[in-house]
């Protein structure tokens, strides 16, 4: 049976927002994701379409449980990212945005490599446009190192899946077993995929990024390429024991860097970072719980971290601010915001009746189940760093930090709307998780409302209160940058980078430089080829030709008699050869 | 202690009666058995967090904000 792809509305509506303008592109943006979920509702799980392509069987739609619930979130924040951007006015970054959600779908439906990976570039390109919508020198900056680093993510996934199929591995994205895959074709697949989930240090591309984009493309970005990237490791990678320790460092690493960030979006992406890592480390484990956890997870933090971009966004928008030294004082004036912002807030931070709550327990549950007690302690480490930033450090210093006499112009209707929505939506699942886990590939099967769980997720997130109390003398933001891996390329990487572009330029000039003189000394001796023995004939006239003469032809002639005699010669081995 | 304080201090000790009474099996560490545990860690995990984080920025991480980061 075959099927629909939800991207293809997706694209033919970003087409439609780039040749219009006015309303009928607002309607435009609207209407591509709302058609987008229209398809996605009319999917049969077990249904393809593909066609037969030199050979191989292309597979651009396979519908099952997984690509299901992965398609249903980006068409879902795709329609409420859109609705959230109505107010900017770029078609360019709207199409774009477009383009990326739909690269997105393009990845999450693939049934074969090729498909997937022209969808995965699709997605690279796309973001990269959407990022430099920024508009800003630092856009295009961070914009300019972010297509470095996916270019060559991208050509080492490719590299992986050219050697995976002439290998005689599968043309279908299935499970790759490392006991009987290429082992090269195996990492250098998995590098690819780790790159775009953000894994350190691999990771620096996003919170280099992301912070630099319109308020509008942040909430696209903070959603589509690293929970793609979930989504394949899922699909790929299932039980890859290396996934556990990277996911708990990538949770931990997030959260450390978050304490000394001073940016709040960048903040934010610090947070995205820590989040995947429970859904790297879910795949990594590999149980049924763990696989359907590090899918739900991904649900739900598209969910509340777009939320949560979009509380900042709305706050950016607002105060024309971003730092956490420069804001405060707005609460006031932002009620709505600090109220929306602060459902995204409790969300992330796994309070009971918020969707974060009943996902992100699952991982951490499916680790105590392994008896992976470190797993367990780590994961449960960096939630409350996530409840202290996210939920506490940051609101506490953005909107309720002593008044800097901020003018505070009205925030858009749409921004409120498209919050409400996401806001709506991570609580509904955070009281109604049966809905989410009955998407998922293996059932969900977890109960997250017992009483010991409840009690100890209230013990926790009190311990962490307590202590930002007590400690937040000491965490608000300071006028500081903090050295991450893109230090390697922003600093030395950009010298080197000189020092080879200048030693090219500088080979290049002298080789210019050589070859002019040759071919002026080629020019002189072919124009004069006596002078080439110039100093045998200066030892028969008994005198010296000068070298600094210019070409005359006087000197350059040989003398009648040798002329003369030449001839002669000539003509005497002509009869000796005709006699 | 103020309103706020008390709140808190009320809706813990609800917690911890609620992990006391209803605590059953659990298939993770030892430490699901220590009531108020979590709250014990919340509190030092914030702590530690804190500290080693702004330890790492001050041995270099953290740098000022100025030119050499603009593009």
């Amino acid at each position: 049976m075959s099927a629909a792809h939800p991207a293809l509305a997706l694209l033919a509506a970003a087409f439609a927002v780039a040749g219009s303008r006015g309303i009928a592109q607002r309607v435009l943006r609207v209407a591509g994701p709302a058609l987008a979920l229209a398809i996605w509702w009319s999917l049969e799980p077990g249904s393809t379409t593909g066609a037969s392509v030199g050979g191989f069987e292309v597979l651009t739609v396979r519908v099952d449980a997984l690509s299901l619930v992965f398609g249903l979130a980006m068409c879902g924040i795709a329609l409420i990212g859109s609705v959230y951007s109505l107010h900017q006015r770029s078609a360019a970054e709207s199409a774009a945005a477009l383009v990326y959600a739909a690269g997105s779908l393009g990845v999450i439906f693939a049934g074969d490599w090729l498909t997937l990976f022209a969808c995965w570039e699709l997605m690279a390109v796309s973001s990269l446009l959407v990022i430099w919508s920024g508009a800003s020198p630092r856009a295009l900056a961070a914009g300019s190192r972010y297509l470095l680093v996916h270019a060559a993510g991208g050509a080492t996934l490719l590299a992986g899946i050219l050697l995976h199929v002439s290998r005689g591995g599968s043309f279908r994205v299935t499970p790759l077993d490392p006991s009987t895959a290429d082992p090269v074709a195996f990492w250098l697949i998995l590098t690819g995929v780790a790159l775009n989930a953000a894994v350190p240090p691999l990771h620096a591309w996003l919170t280099d990024a992301y912070p630099e984009a319109s308020v509008g493309g942040a909430v696209f970005l903070s959603a589509f390429t690293t929970k793609t990237a979930v989504y394949l490791l899922i699909r790929v990678f299932p039980g890859t024991e290396l996934l556990v320790p990277l996911g708990v460092a990538m949770a931990l690493y997030g959260v450390v860097y978050a304490v000394l960030e001073n940016d709040v979006r960048r903040l934010l992406a610090y947070h995205i970072v820590s989040q995947v890592g429970y859904m790297v480390a879910g795949v990594g484990l590999g149980s049924p719980l763990a696989l359907d956890g590090a899918a739900a997870h991904a649900y739900c933090h598209i969910l509340y971290k777009a939320l949560l971009f979009m509380g900042a966004g709305a706050l950016i928008h607002a105060t024309g601010r971003r730092k956490l030294t420069e804001l405060g004082g707005v609460a006031g004036s932002l009620r709505w915001v600090v109220a929306l912002y602060a459902v995204g807030a409790v969300s992330i931070s796994g309070f009971p009746l918020f969707n974060g709550f009943v996902s992100k327990s699952m991982v951490i549950s499916a680790a105590g189940e392994a008896h992976r007690s470190w797993t367990e302690l780590l994961l449960t480490l960096a939630s409350v760093g996530t409840f202290l930033h996210t939920g506490l450090k940051l609101p506490y210093f953005a909107f309720f930090a002593p008044d800097r006499g901020l003018a505070v112009r009205p925030v858009p209707a749409n921004m409120y709307v498209a919050m409400a929505a996401a806001a709506l939506l991570c609580f509904g699942i955070g009281v109604a998780p049966g809905l989410l886990y009955a998407q998922l590939p293996n059932g969900g099967g977890y109960a997250p409302y017992t009483a010991v769980h409840v009690a100890t997720s209230v013990q926790l997130l009190l311990g962490t209160g307590l202590a930002f109390w007590a400690l937040r003398g000491k965490l608000g933001g300071e006028p500081t940058r903090s050295v991450d891996a893109d230090w390697l390329y922003r600093t030395p990487g950009r010298r080197l980078g000189g020092a080879i572009v200048e030693g090219c330029a500088g080979f290049g000039r002298e080789a210019a430089r050589g070859a002019s003189a040759l071919a002026a000394r080629v020019a002189v001796a072919t124009a004069a080829p006596t002078r080439l023995f110039a100093p045998f004939l200066d030892l028969l006239r008994g005198e010296r030709t000068p070298d600094t003469a210019g070409f005359d032809e006087d000197a350059a002639r040989m003398p009648i008699g040798a002329t003369v005699l030449s001839v002669v010669a000539f003509l005497c081995a002509i009869a000796l050869l005709a006699g | 202690m103020t309103r706020a304080g008390l709140a808190a201090a009320a809706v813990l000790a609800l917690a911890v009666g609620v992990e006391v009474l209803a605590h059953g099996d659990h298939a993770g560490g030892f430490w699901h058995a220590i009531p108020g545990f979590h709250f014990v860690f919340g509190l030092l995990a914030c702590y530690a967090i804190v500290v080693l984080s702004k330890g790492l920025g001050r041995l270099g991480i953290q740098q000022p904000d100025g030119d050499e980061w603009e593009p």
